[in-house]
Protein backbone atom coordinates (compact mmCIF):
# COMPACT_ATOMS: atom_id res chain seq x y z
CA UNK A 1 0.00 0.00 0.00
CA UNK A 2 1.45 3.18 -0.86
CA UNK A 3 1.75 5.14 2.19
CA UNK A 4 0.85 8.27 0.34
CA UNK A 5 -2.69 7.50 -0.50
CA UNK A 6 -5.34 7.84 2.68
CA UNK A 7 -8.39 6.86 0.90
CA UNK A 8 -7.90 3.59 -1.93
CA UNK A 9 -11.28 1.95 -3.31
CA UNK A 10 -11.38 -1.21 -5.89
CA UNK A 11 -13.93 -2.52 -7.74
CA UNK A 12 -16.38 -1.14 -5.13
CA UNK A 13 -19.77 -2.01 -6.39
CA UNK A 14 -22.91 -1.76 -4.81
CA UNK A 15 -26.68 -2.55 -5.88
CA UNK A 16 -30.00 -2.09 -4.12
CA UNK A 17 -32.28 -4.85 -5.46
CA UNK A 18 -32.07 -3.99 -9.25
CA UNK A 19 -30.60 -0.72 -9.50
CA UNK A 20 -26.81 -0.79 -9.93
CA UNK A 21 -26.29 2.36 -7.40
CA UNK A 22 -22.35 2.14 -7.48
CA UNK A 23 -20.70 -0.07 -10.29
CA UNK A 24 -16.98 -0.87 -10.09
CA UNK A 25 -15.58 2.57 -9.04
CA UNK A 26 -11.78 2.75 -8.08
CA UNK A 27 -10.00 5.76 -7.05
CA UNK A 28 -7.26 6.91 -4.56
CA UNK A 29 -7.29 10.30 -2.61
CA UNK A 30 -3.73 11.49 -1.33
CA UNK A 31 -2.74 12.89 1.52
CA UNK A 32 -3.31 16.64 2.15
CA UNK A 33 -5.75 16.88 -1.01
CA UNK A 34 -9.68 18.09 -1.38
CA UNK A 35 -11.17 15.59 -3.69
CA UNK A 36 -14.44 15.76 -4.99
CA UNK A 37 -16.87 13.42 -5.45
CA UNK A 38 -18.89 14.92 -8.55
CA UNK A 39 -22.28 13.31 -10.40
CA UNK A 40 -25.81 14.73 -10.74
CA UNK A 41 -28.78 13.49 -7.73
CA UNK A 42 -28.77 9.90 -8.01
CA UNK A 43 -25.55 9.09 -9.38
CA UNK A 44 -24.68 7.36 -6.33
CA UNK A 45 -22.13 9.92 -4.57
CA UNK A 46 -23.83 9.35 -1.34
CA UNK A 47 -23.82 5.80 -1.51
CA UNK A 48 -19.95 5.75 -2.79
CA UNK A 49 -19.42 8.07 0.30
CA UNK A 50 -21.50 5.41 2.54
CA UNK A 51 -19.47 2.41 1.39
CA UNK A 52 -16.48 3.72 1.96
CA UNK A 53 -17.15 4.53 5.70
CA UNK A 54 -18.72 1.10 6.44
CA UNK A 55 -22.41 2.63 7.01
CA UNK A 56 -23.11 0.57 4.10
CA UNK A 57 -22.25 -2.83 2.95
CA UNK A 58 -20.67 -2.99 0.04
CA UNK A 59 -21.22 -5.88 -2.48
CA UNK A 60 -17.93 -6.00 -3.97
CA UNK A 61 -14.79 -4.08 -3.32
CA UNK A 62 -11.90 -2.92 -1.62
CA UNK A 63 -11.96 0.14 0.71
CA UNK A 64 -9.14 1.44 2.79
CA UNK A 65 -9.26 4.33 5.11
CA UNK A 66 -6.07 4.88 6.58
CA UNK A 67 -4.84 1.55 5.47
CA UNK A 68 -7.80 0.69 7.77
CA UNK A 69 -10.70 -1.28 6.60
CA UNK A 70 -13.37 0.83 7.77
CA UNK A 71 -15.59 -1.96 9.04
CA UNK A 72 -13.57 -4.51 10.79
CA UNK A 73 -11.39 -1.68 12.30
CA UNK A 74 -14.38 1.32 13.08
CA UNK A 75 -13.79 2.23 16.30
CA UNK A 76 -9.87 2.80 15.90
CA UNK A 77 -10.31 4.13 12.48
CA UNK A 78 -12.99 6.91 13.78
CA UNK A 79 -10.69 8.59 15.94
CA UNK A 80 -9.05 9.51 13.08
CA UNK A 81 -11.34 10.68 10.45
CA UNK A 82 -14.43 12.93 11.23
CA UNK A 83 -17.44 12.51 8.84
CA UNK A 84 -20.35 14.84 8.23
CA UNK A 85 -23.46 13.58 6.93
CA UNK A 86 -26.26 15.51 4.83
CA UNK A 87 -28.94 14.21 7.12
CA UNK A 88 -29.60 15.79 10.63
CA UNK A 89 -28.67 13.48 13.15
CA UNK A 90 -29.12 14.81 16.76
CA UNK A 91 -31.23 13.68 19.82
CA UNK A 92 -34.84 15.85 19.67
CA UNK A 93 -34.60 19.14 22.22
CA UNK A 94 -30.53 18.71 22.94
CA UNK A 95 -28.86 22.00 23.00
CA UNK A 96 -25.63 23.05 21.18
CA UNK A 97 -23.35 22.80 24.44
CA UNK A 98 -24.70 19.14 24.86
CA UNK A 99 -24.53 17.77 21.42
CA UNK A 100 -20.56 18.94 21.27
CA UNK A 101 -19.95 17.95 25.02
CA UNK A 102 -21.16 14.03 24.55
CA UNK A 103 -19.15 14.58 20.69
CA UNK A 104 -16.21 15.73 22.40
CA UNK A 105 -16.53 12.92 25.47
CA UNK A 106 -16.07 9.69 22.50
CA UNK A 107 -12.45 10.81 21.76
CA UNK A 108 -8.97 10.86 23.55
CA UNK A 109 -7.91 13.25 24.44
CA UNK A 110 -10.97 14.73 24.80
CA UNK A 111 -11.17 18.11 22.24
CA UNK A 112 -11.80 22.07 23.34
CA UNK A 113 -15.07 22.13 21.78
CA UNK A 114 -15.63 25.44 24.11
CA UNK A 115 -12.81 27.01 21.38
CA UNK A 116 -13.95 25.28 18.62
CA UNK A 117 -17.74 27.10 19.45
CA UNK A 118 -16.11 30.28 19.84
CA UNK A 119 -13.54 30.11 16.28
CA UNK A 120 -16.84 28.85 14.72
CA UNK A 121 -18.54 31.86 16.37
CA UNK A 122 -21.49 29.77 17.87
CA UNK A 123 -20.74 30.48 21.39
CA UNK A 124 -23.95 32.41 21.80
CA UNK A 125 -25.50 29.27 21.06
CA UNK A 126 -24.57 27.39 23.55
CA UNK A 127 -27.73 27.22 25.57
CA UNK A 128 -30.11 27.34 21.94
CA UNK A 129 -31.81 23.69 20.69
CA UNK A 130 -29.95 22.58 18.05
CA UNK A 131 -32.96 22.58 16.05
CA UNK A 132 -33.70 26.25 16.20
CA UNK A 133 -30.41 26.88 14.86
CA UNK A 134 -30.18 28.72 11.85
CA UNK A 135 -29.32 26.43 7.84
CA UNK A 136 -26.14 28.09 8.40
CA UNK A 137 -25.09 27.84 11.64
CA UNK A 138 -26.61 24.24 11.76
CA UNK A 139 -23.73 23.39 8.65
CA UNK A 140 -21.36 24.90 10.78
CA UNK A 141 -21.87 23.05 13.70
CA UNK A 142 -21.99 19.62 11.68
CA UNK A 143 -18.35 20.73 10.46
CA UNK A 144 -17.31 21.40 13.87
CA UNK A 145 -18.60 17.84 15.16
CA UNK A 146 -17.09 16.16 12.93
CA UNK A 147 -13.71 17.65 12.96
CA UNK A 148 -13.47 18.83 16.78
CA UNK A 149 -10.89 15.97 17.45
CA UNK A 150 -8.22 17.09 14.33
CA UNK A 151 -8.72 14.16 11.74
CA UNK A 152 -6.63 13.57 9.44
CA UNK A 153 -9.13 12.79 7.04
CA UNK A 154 -12.54 14.15 6.51
CA UNK A 155 -15.73 13.59 4.95
CA UNK A 156 -18.01 16.33 3.84
CA UNK A 157 -21.47 15.34 2.01
CA UNK A 158 -23.17 17.68 0.00
CA UNK A 159 -21.99 20.27 2.79
CA UNK A 160 -23.30 23.35 1.17
CA UNK A 161 -26.92 22.10 -0.53
CA UNK A 162 -29.39 24.67 1.05
CA UNK A 163 -27.02 27.18 2.61
CA UNK A 164 -27.16 30.86 0.97
CA UNK A 165 -24.52 32.50 -0.91
CA UNK A 166 -23.15 33.83 2.49
CA UNK A 167 -23.20 31.10 4.47
CA UNK A 168 -21.54 28.82 1.73
CA UNK A 169 -18.75 31.26 1.32
CA UNK A 170 -18.75 31.18 5.42
CA UNK A 171 -18.80 27.03 5.30
CA UNK A 172 -15.85 26.99 2.39
CA UNK A 173 -13.53 28.90 4.56
CA UNK A 174 -13.62 26.32 6.94
CA UNK A 175 -12.98 23.37 4.35
CA UNK A 176 -9.95 25.54 3.38
CA UNK A 177 -9.04 25.88 7.05
CA UNK A 178 -8.94 22.19 7.37
CA UNK A 179 -6.78 21.80 4.07
CA UNK A 180 -4.15 24.29 5.39
CA UNK A 181 -3.85 22.48 8.90
CA UNK A 182 -2.86 19.91 6.82
CA UNK A 183 -6.14 17.24 6.61
CA UNK A 184 -7.60 15.64 3.94
CA UNK A 185 -11.02 16.44 2.45
CA UNK A 186 -12.83 14.11 0.48
CA UNK A 187 -16.48 16.12 -0.58
CA UNK A 188 -19.43 15.47 -2.54
CA UNK A 189 -21.09 17.83 -4.35
CA UNK A 190 -22.87 19.09 -7.55
CA UNK A 191 -22.08 22.46 -7.37
CA UNK A 192 -18.97 23.31 -9.59
CA UNK A 193 -17.87 26.50 -8.78
CA UNK A 194 -17.77 25.21 -5.37
CA UNK A 195 -15.89 22.21 -6.98
CA UNK A 196 -13.36 24.46 -8.99
CA UNK A 197 -13.21 26.57 -5.34
CA UNK A 198 -12.07 24.15 -3.25
CA UNK A 199 -10.92 20.45 -5.14
CA UNK A 200 -7.48 19.34 -6.03
CA UNK A 201 -8.76 16.71 -7.82
CA UNK A 202 -12.33 14.93 -8.28
CA UNK A 203 -14.60 12.30 -10.16
CA UNK A 204 -17.61 12.50 -11.89
CA UNK A 205 -19.84 9.44 -11.80
CA UNK A 206 -22.70 9.14 -13.31
CA UNK A 207 -25.02 5.72 -12.79
CA UNK A 208 -22.38 4.86 -10.47
CA UNK A 209 -19.96 4.99 -13.03
CA UNK A 210 -16.96 6.56 -12.89
CA UNK A 211 -16.84 8.75 -16.19
CA UNK A 212 -13.72 11.36 -15.71
CA UNK A 213 -11.01 11.43 -12.88
CA UNK A 214 -7.69 13.77 -12.57
CA UNK A 215 -7.23 16.96 -11.60
CA UNK A 216 -9.99 19.79 -11.84
CA UNK A 217 -7.61 20.99 -15.07
CA UNK A 218 -7.96 17.43 -16.58
CA UNK A 219 -12.01 17.25 -15.54
CA UNK A 220 -12.56 19.99 -17.20
CA UNK A 221 -10.22 19.19 -20.52
CA UNK A 222 -12.13 15.64 -20.36
CA UNK A 223 -15.56 17.40 -20.88
CA UNK A 224 -13.61 19.62 -23.89
CA UNK A 225 -15.40 22.65 -21.62
CA UNK A 226 -14.08 25.99 -21.33
CA UNK A 227 -15.58 26.04 -17.76
CA UNK A 228 -15.91 23.12 -15.09
CA UNK A 229 -19.30 23.51 -15.69
CA UNK A 230 -19.21 23.26 -18.90
CA UNK A 231 -17.27 20.27 -18.89
CA UNK A 232 -19.78 18.68 -16.09
CA UNK A 233 -22.66 18.93 -18.17
CA UNK A 234 -20.86 17.38 -21.38
CA UNK A 235 -19.71 14.51 -18.92
CA UNK A 236 -23.33 14.00 -17.34
CA UNK A 237 -24.89 14.07 -20.75
CA UNK A 238 -27.57 17.12 -19.71
CA UNK A 239 -28.19 19.87 -22.44
CA UNK A 240 -26.04 23.03 -21.86
CA UNK B 1 -15.57 6.08 32.63
CA UNK B 2 -15.51 9.50 31.80
CA UNK B 3 -17.59 8.96 28.56
CA UNK B 4 -20.01 7.18 30.21
CA UNK B 5 -20.54 9.89 32.82
CA UNK B 6 -20.90 12.65 30.42
CA UNK B 7 -23.34 10.29 28.05
CA UNK B 8 -25.44 10.18 31.27
CA UNK B 9 -25.73 13.36 31.75
CA UNK B 10 -26.27 14.04 28.59
CA UNK B 11 -29.43 11.62 28.13
CA UNK B 12 -30.79 12.10 31.67
CA UNK B 13 -31.03 15.90 30.90
CA UNK B 14 -32.92 14.90 28.07
CA UNK B 15 -35.33 12.07 29.10
CA UNK B 16 -36.28 14.27 31.92
CA UNK B 17 -37.31 17.18 29.34
CA UNK B 18 -39.27 14.79 27.32
CA UNK B 19 -42.92 15.63 28.88
CA UNK B 20 -44.07 11.97 27.62
CA UNK B 21 -41.74 10.47 30.19
CA UNK B 22 -42.41 12.37 33.32
CA UNK B 23 -46.17 12.00 32.42
CA UNK B 24 -46.44 7.97 31.66
CA UNK B 25 -43.19 7.29 33.97
CA UNK B 26 -42.97 9.57 37.07
CA UNK B 27 -47.18 10.71 37.62
CA UNK B 28 -48.69 7.63 36.46
CA UNK B 29 -47.77 5.73 39.28
CA UNK B 30 -48.66 8.08 41.29
CA UNK B 31 -51.76 8.44 40.39
CA UNK B 32 -53.23 5.52 39.94
CA UNK B 33 -52.03 4.76 43.21
CA UNK B 34 -54.02 7.50 44.83
CA UNK B 35 -57.07 6.56 42.59
CA UNK B 36 -56.38 2.95 43.90
CA UNK B 37 -56.10 4.22 47.94
CA UNK B 38 -58.80 6.39 47.80
CA UNK B 39 -61.14 3.66 46.23
CA UNK B 40 -60.44 1.04 47.93
CA UNK B 41 -59.25 2.24 51.69
CA UNK B 42 -59.41 5.96 51.41
CA UNK B 43 -56.83 7.78 53.91
CA UNK B 44 -58.00 6.47 56.97
CA UNK B 45 -59.45 3.10 56.07
CA UNK B 46 -56.42 0.27 56.92
CA UNK B 47 -54.16 -0.10 53.54
CA UNK B 48 -54.67 -3.09 53.06
CA UNK B 49 -55.40 -3.17 49.48
CA UNK B 50 -52.48 -0.94 49.09
CA UNK B 51 -50.68 -3.79 50.51
CA UNK B 52 -51.91 -6.38 48.62
CA UNK B 53 -51.14 -4.86 45.62
CA UNK B 54 -48.34 -2.71 46.44
CA UNK B 55 -45.76 -3.99 43.72
CA UNK B 56 -48.10 -3.26 40.47
CA UNK B 57 -47.55 0.13 41.15
CA UNK B 58 -44.15 0.30 40.98
CA UNK B 59 -44.37 -1.97 38.07
CA UNK B 60 -46.00 0.54 36.21
CA UNK B 61 -43.17 2.85 36.01
CA UNK B 62 -40.72 0.07 35.10
CA UNK B 63 -43.20 -0.71 32.38
CA UNK B 64 -43.77 2.66 30.93
CA UNK B 65 -40.07 3.17 30.91
CA UNK B 66 -39.05 -0.27 29.57
CA UNK B 67 -41.52 -1.08 27.13
CA UNK B 68 -41.78 2.56 25.93
CA UNK B 69 -39.32 4.86 26.75
CA UNK B 70 -36.65 2.81 26.06
CA UNK B 71 -37.19 1.13 23.10
CA UNK B 72 -38.81 4.54 21.46
CA UNK B 73 -35.78 6.53 22.04
CA UNK B 74 -33.22 3.62 20.78
CA UNK B 75 -35.72 3.80 17.70
CA UNK B 76 -35.89 7.26 17.51
CA UNK B 77 -32.68 7.54 17.66
CA UNK B 78 -32.13 5.37 14.59
CA UNK B 79 -34.55 7.21 12.73
CA UNK B 80 -33.33 10.08 13.03
CA UNK B 81 -29.41 8.76 12.28
CA UNK B 82 -28.44 9.69 15.53
CA UNK B 83 -27.08 6.24 15.92
CA UNK B 84 -25.44 6.36 12.56
CA UNK B 85 -23.55 9.78 13.03
CA UNK B 86 -21.98 7.84 16.19
CA UNK B 87 -21.03 4.82 14.17
CA UNK B 88 -18.42 6.97 12.67
CA UNK B 89 -17.09 8.35 15.85
CA UNK B 90 -14.85 5.49 18.08
CA UNK B 91 -18.20 5.21 20.00
CA UNK B 92 -18.24 1.31 21.44
CA UNK B 93 -22.73 -0.04 21.19
CA UNK B 94 -22.32 -1.47 24.24
CA UNK B 95 -20.97 1.67 25.93
CA UNK B 96 -24.36 3.62 23.74
CA UNK B 97 -26.55 0.79 25.17
CA UNK B 98 -25.51 0.87 28.65
CA UNK B 99 -26.02 4.63 28.85
CA UNK B 100 -29.57 4.23 27.89
CA UNK B 101 -29.97 1.51 30.23
CA UNK B 102 -28.55 3.16 33.19
CA UNK B 103 -30.41 6.65 32.30
CA UNK B 104 -34.00 4.39 32.10
CA UNK B 105 -33.38 2.90 35.11
CA UNK B 106 -32.23 6.55 36.93
CA UNK B 107 -35.96 7.34 35.78
CA UNK B 108 -37.43 4.37 36.79
CA UNK B 109 -36.01 4.73 40.27
CA UNK B 110 -37.37 8.51 40.53
CA UNK B 111 -40.99 6.81 39.95
CA UNK B 112 -40.36 4.18 42.51
CA UNK B 113 -39.43 6.78 45.13
CA UNK B 114 -41.97 8.69 44.68
CA UNK B 115 -44.68 5.93 44.60
CA UNK B 116 -43.29 4.22 48.33
CA UNK B 117 -42.90 8.27 49.40
CA UNK B 118 -46.97 9.19 48.33
CA UNK B 119 -47.65 5.79 49.84
CA UNK B 120 -46.29 6.07 52.76
CA UNK B 121 -47.11 9.83 53.40
CA UNK B 122 -50.23 9.89 52.39
CA UNK B 123 -51.65 5.92 52.91
CA UNK B 124 -50.05 4.99 55.79
CA UNK B 125 -47.82 2.59 53.91
CA UNK B 126 -45.30 0.70 55.45
CA UNK B 127 -42.72 -1.69 53.98
CA UNK B 128 -43.14 -4.96 55.61
CA UNK B 129 -40.54 -7.05 54.03
CA UNK B 130 -37.00 -6.06 54.26
CA UNK B 131 -35.94 -3.18 52.08
CA UNK B 132 -32.71 -5.54 50.82
CA UNK B 133 -35.07 -8.18 48.98
CA UNK B 134 -37.35 -5.29 47.54
CA UNK B 135 -34.65 -3.57 46.23
CA UNK B 136 -33.10 -6.67 44.68
CA UNK B 137 -36.68 -7.99 43.22
CA UNK B 138 -37.09 -4.20 42.02
CA UNK B 139 -33.79 -4.68 40.00
CA UNK B 140 -34.56 -8.07 38.52
CA UNK B 141 -38.05 -6.64 37.32
CA UNK B 142 -36.40 -4.22 35.78
CA UNK B 143 -33.76 -5.17 34.16
CA UNK B 144 -35.92 -8.16 32.88
CA UNK B 145 -38.74 -5.65 31.71
CA UNK B 146 -35.83 -3.60 30.07
CA UNK B 147 -34.78 -6.69 28.09
CA UNK B 148 -37.80 -6.85 26.42
CA UNK B 149 -37.46 -3.16 25.62
CA UNK B 150 -34.28 -3.24 24.64
CA UNK B 151 -35.10 -6.54 22.37
CA UNK B 152 -37.71 -4.03 20.55
CA UNK B 153 -35.29 -1.41 19.55
CA UNK B 154 -33.21 -3.65 18.01
CA UNK B 155 -35.47 -5.97 16.14
CA UNK B 156 -38.02 -2.79 15.11
CA UNK B 157 -37.41 -1.91 11.37
CA UNK B 158 -38.28 1.66 12.02
CA UNK B 159 -39.84 4.67 14.70
CA UNK B 160 -43.36 3.34 13.46
CA UNK B 161 -43.15 -0.34 13.96
CA UNK B 162 -41.16 -0.07 17.55
CA UNK B 163 -43.86 2.31 18.49
CA UNK B 164 -46.97 -0.47 17.61
CA UNK B 165 -44.89 -3.45 19.00
CA UNK B 166 -44.08 -1.43 22.32
CA UNK B 167 -48.02 -0.73 22.36
CA UNK B 168 -48.80 -3.77 22.05
CA UNK B 169 -46.37 -4.88 24.79
CA UNK B 170 -47.55 -1.92 26.89
CA UNK B 171 -51.22 -2.05 27.11
CA UNK B 172 -52.27 -5.32 27.63
CA UNK B 173 -49.63 -5.90 30.21
CA UNK B 174 -50.14 -2.71 31.74
CA UNK B 175 -53.94 -3.73 32.28
CA UNK B 176 -53.91 -7.63 32.79
CA UNK B 177 -50.85 -7.77 35.19
CA UNK B 178 -52.97 -5.92 37.72
CA UNK B 179 -51.13 -2.65 37.92
CA UNK B 180 -54.18 0.00 36.91
CA UNK B 181 -57.16 -2.63 37.81
CA UNK B 182 -56.01 -4.47 40.85
CA UNK B 183 -55.29 -8.52 39.72
CA UNK B 184 -58.09 -9.88 42.39
CA UNK B 185 -60.97 -7.85 40.63
CA UNK B 186 -60.10 -10.08 37.54
CA UNK B 187 -62.31 -13.22 36.73
CA UNK B 188 -60.22 -16.39 37.08
CA UNK B 189 -59.98 -17.21 33.46
CA UNK B 190 -58.40 -14.00 32.80
CA UNK B 191 -56.54 -14.30 35.58
CA UNK B 192 -55.00 -18.12 34.51
CA UNK B 193 -54.23 -16.37 31.13
CA UNK B 194 -52.72 -13.22 32.00
CA UNK B 195 -50.53 -15.28 34.79
CA UNK B 196 -47.99 -16.05 31.58
CA UNK B 197 -47.35 -11.91 31.13
CA UNK B 198 -43.83 -11.75 32.23
CA UNK B 199 -44.68 -8.31 33.96
CA UNK B 200 -47.44 -10.75 36.47
CA UNK B 201 -43.90 -12.39 37.79
CA UNK B 202 -42.54 -8.87 38.42
CA UNK B 203 -45.85 -8.08 40.34
CA UNK B 204 -46.03 -11.36 41.65
CA UNK B 205 -42.42 -10.95 43.27
CA UNK B 206 -42.88 -7.31 43.81
CA UNK B 207 -45.69 -7.49 46.07
CA UNK B 208 -44.35 -10.90 47.89
CA UNK B 209 -41.03 -8.76 48.10
CA UNK B 210 -42.61 -5.30 49.80
CA UNK B 211 -45.52 -7.59 51.49
CA UNK B 212 -42.58 -9.66 53.75
CA UNK B 213 -43.24 -13.30 52.08
CA UNK B 214 -40.41 -15.02 51.96
CA UNK B 215 -38.69 -15.04 48.73
CA UNK B 216 -38.15 -18.75 48.38
CA UNK B 217 -41.56 -19.43 47.30
CA UNK B 218 -40.63 -17.13 44.37
CA UNK B 219 -38.22 -19.52 42.45
CA UNK B 220 -40.57 -19.75 39.29
CA UNK B 221 -41.07 -15.91 39.01
CA UNK B 222 -37.36 -15.12 39.88
CA UNK B 223 -36.25 -18.13 37.47
CA UNK B 224 -38.75 -16.80 34.57
CA UNK B 225 -37.55 -12.99 34.54
CA UNK B 226 -33.85 -14.08 35.08
CA UNK B 227 -34.35 -15.91 32.00
CA UNK B 228 -36.04 -13.35 29.65
CA UNK B 229 -33.30 -10.61 31.20
CA UNK B 230 -30.55 -13.21 29.54
CA UNK B 231 -31.98 -13.79 26.58
CA UNK B 232 -33.32 -10.82 26.12
CA UNK B 233 -29.60 -8.80 26.56
CA UNK B 234 -27.90 -11.52 24.58
CA UNK B 235 -30.64 -11.50 21.67
CA UNK B 236 -30.68 -6.96 21.71
CA UNK B 237 -26.56 -7.19 21.51
CA UNK B 238 -26.45 -9.64 18.76
CA UNK B 239 -29.36 -8.11 16.64
CA UNK B 240 -27.89 -4.45 17.19
CA UNK B 241 -27.41 -2.14 14.15
CA UNK B 242 -27.23 1.62 13.85
CA UNK B 243 -29.10 1.88 11.15
CA UNK B 244 -31.53 -0.21 9.58
CA UNK B 245 -30.66 0.71 5.84
CA UNK B 246 -27.28 -0.10 6.26
CA UNK B 247 -27.85 -4.08 5.87
CA UNK B 248 -29.99 -3.19 2.40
Amino acid sequence: MNSDSVVSVNGLSKSYGRLQAVDDLSFTVRRGEVFGILGPNGSGKTTTLECCLGTRRRDSGHVLLLDSDPITDRRRLFARVGVQFQDSAWQPAIRVGELCESTACLYDPVPDWRRLLADFDLEKRLKTPVESLSGGERQKLSILLACMHDPELVFLDELTTGLDPIARRETWRFVERLRDHGATVVLTSHFMDEVERLCDRGMVIRDGRKIAYGTIEELRNQGGGRSLEDAYIQLVGGVA
Amino acid sequence: MRAFGTLLKTELRLSLRSIDMLLFAVFMPVVVLVVVGLIYGGANADSGMIQETFGAFLAIGICAVGLMGLPLTLAEYRHRKVLKRLQVTPMHPALLLAVQLVTQAIVCTISAVLVVAVAVLTFGYRIEGSITALLASFVLVMISIFAIGLVVASTARDVKRAGMIASVLYFPMLIFSGTTIPFPVFPEMVQRAAAILPLRHGIQLLTAASSGTSLASMGPQILVLTGIAVVGIAVSVKTFRWDMDSSR
